[in-house]
């Protein structure tokens, strides 16, 4: 059975709140928030375990909305998704929301 | 039963698939997990898992880390909760873990305080997870790509650093998780400027200080027979592109300050008969810094180029490295026309109705530059040279001729 955490667009309670995409949790690889000139953004790394060996990457766009520092906003930005990455292995709901942090906001690079 | 374990890194949990894995691959420094069939060698891609830790001394044994690895692995897989993998190492110190898909990369060498940072040759190939093209931030991880020689990553020893990154030094501080702790960027020193407003509308005649002079595609922007270089400033039958020893005859400077050459600025200064360039009003200026500035050698030197030398005076200057990337548009946000001012309208298309994609390609990667002396260091130019340099980079990759006209 598939199992996929949905990336929610703002902090949980936000009135316009928004999936932005979902990941499947079985084929993720590694995940990261990298520093870049954007200056954040998250990335997933999907593994195929078939004979092919391909790969993709998921890149979501970081917004920090209340100006904390960008190495803050990675450090629980990375941390909340740790949590709900291990949440998702554990529990037996086959989807699992995710909400950024108070201060992040996230959108779909596409 | 559990399909992941984790790897905890400064209290960051990551999990790790355990299904799929093709390799494993052990170091003093690092483990390397490969998934899929097809994937059989330690390569720098998205099927590639490294746990990397620092193993002071090497004294952990690698077949101990092994046997470790693979009793995780096995009680993982069993069990029904995710277990850690660092409670099996506790002699190690995680650094990280995770896939390493591109790769920044930059260079390294031991340094005690900023102006000896600043003054180093960093040589020693560095990895950064920063995609971004300015400064790392703090809080950067920074590592050797290839530190055991066999594909495998390991991070690199605390302590005070110069760094070179993108073109430009920094004096960094690595704390004992391999991570940047703070980041000083150097001042840019330019052992050469070259101001092409001292050109003014030319002639240029004769050895000049600023006639840096690049060779251009005069055929290019091929978008149409009244828009490439050759039409723009109406320069046929003259020499654009130049081989160096055409451009190098120290018995006929000719080709650098006469009435055959076509390069830019200075040979279109002399010799276009439309469009000719004023540099008296225009605000563009060339920088070069030396790989060492007490050698009088242009092989691996840096240039830059400047929009506001003139406006903010040399001292506030904002200089940047003069690299280019295919397509881009504009190629130089700094520059008023997005361009180069005084190149063709100055904007990345060249010229009206031209083609901005084709930028980058104008410049063939062959410059001259003019003797002179550092204005840095004792490296002394006697002759001009005609160098190859790298037009993604703004690097000088090689002298093909050092005895040039000055």
């Amino acid at each position: 059975m598939s199992k996929y955490i949905y990336i929610n667009s703002l902090p949980v309670g936000s009135a316009s709140n928004n999936i932005v995409n979902l990941v499947p949790v079985d084929e993720i690889g590694d995940f990261e928030t990298e520093f870049n000139d954007a200056p954040l953004r998250v990335q997933f790394t999907i593994l195929s375990f078939g004979q092919s060996g391909g790969s993709s990457s998921q890149n979501y766009q970081v917004s920090i909305t209340n100006g904390m520092p960008a190495g803050d906003a990675k450090r629980v930005l990375d941390q909340a998704i740790s949590t709900a990455l291990l949440e998702a292995h554990s529990s037996v709901e086959e989807v699992i929301n995710f909400f950024p942090p108070s201060g992040i906001s996230i959108s779909s690079l596409g | 039963m559990s399909r992941i374990g984790i790897v905890n890194v400064a209290g960051l949990k990551k999990p790790i698939q355990l299904q799929g894995i093709n390799v494993v691959q052990v170091s003093n420094n690092s483990i390397g997990i490969a998934y899929g069939a097809s994937n059989t060698n330690f390569q720098w891609s998205n099927q590639y898992v490294f746990v990397q830790f620092i193993n002071p001394g090497n004294e952990v044994s690698q077949a101990f880390i092994k046997r470790q690895f693979y009793k995780w692995l096995s009680e993982c897989l069993t069990s029904a909760s995710a277990l850690v993998l660092n409670e099996y190492l506790p002699q190690v110190t995680i650094t990280d873990v995770g896939v390493r898909g591109s790769v920044a990369t930059g260079n390294i060498a031991a340094a005690a305080d900023l102006n000896t940072a600043c003054a180093a040759n960093p040589n020693t190939q560095v990895g950064l997870d920063y995609s971004g093209g300015t400064t790392p931030p703090v809080g950067t991880y920074i590592y050797n790509p290839n530190k055991n020689g066999n594909g495998l990553p390991g991070p690199i020893d605390a302590g005070n650093y110069a760094l070179s990154y993108n073109s430009q030094k920094f004096f960094i501080t690595v704390n004992s998780s391999s991570l940047i702790s703070a980041i000083e960027i150097c001042p840019l020193l330019l052992d050469f400027v070259y101001n092409l407003k001292n050109l003014g509308a030319g002639p240029v005649t004769s050895a000049d200080a600023d006639s840096i002079s690049f060779a251009i595609r005069s055929f290019l922007p091929n978008n149409g027979p009244t828009t490439n270089y050759n039409n723009y400033y109406n320069a046929f039958g003259l020499q654009a592109e130049p081989s160096s020893g055409d451009a190098c005859s120290l018995t006929n400077n000719n080709m650098i300050y006469g009435s055959t050459n076509a390069m830019w600025p200075v040979g279109i200064l002399n010799n276009a008969t439309t469009n000719k360039p004023d540099f008296t009003n225009l605000d563009v200026a060339f920088g070069l810094s030396l790989a060492d500035s007490n050698v009088a050698n242009f092989s691996n030197a840096q240039l830059y180029v400047s929009f506001n030398y003139n406006t903010a005076g040399s001292a506030n200057a904002s200089f940047i490295p003069f690299a280019m990337n295919y397509g881009q548009t504009p190629m130089f946000t700094a520059s008023p026309g997005g361009g180069v001012p005084g190149f063709g309208n100055g904007a990345t298309e060249f010229s009206p109705g031209g083609n901005a994609s084709q930028f980058y390609e104008l410049w063939t990667g062959s410059v001259y530059l003019p003797a002179g002396n550092s204005l840095v260091g004792t490296a002394s130019f006697t002759n001009g040279a005609f160098c190859n340099w790298n037009v993604g980079s703004g690097q000088v990759n090689n002298v093909q001729n050092s005895n040039c006209p000055i």
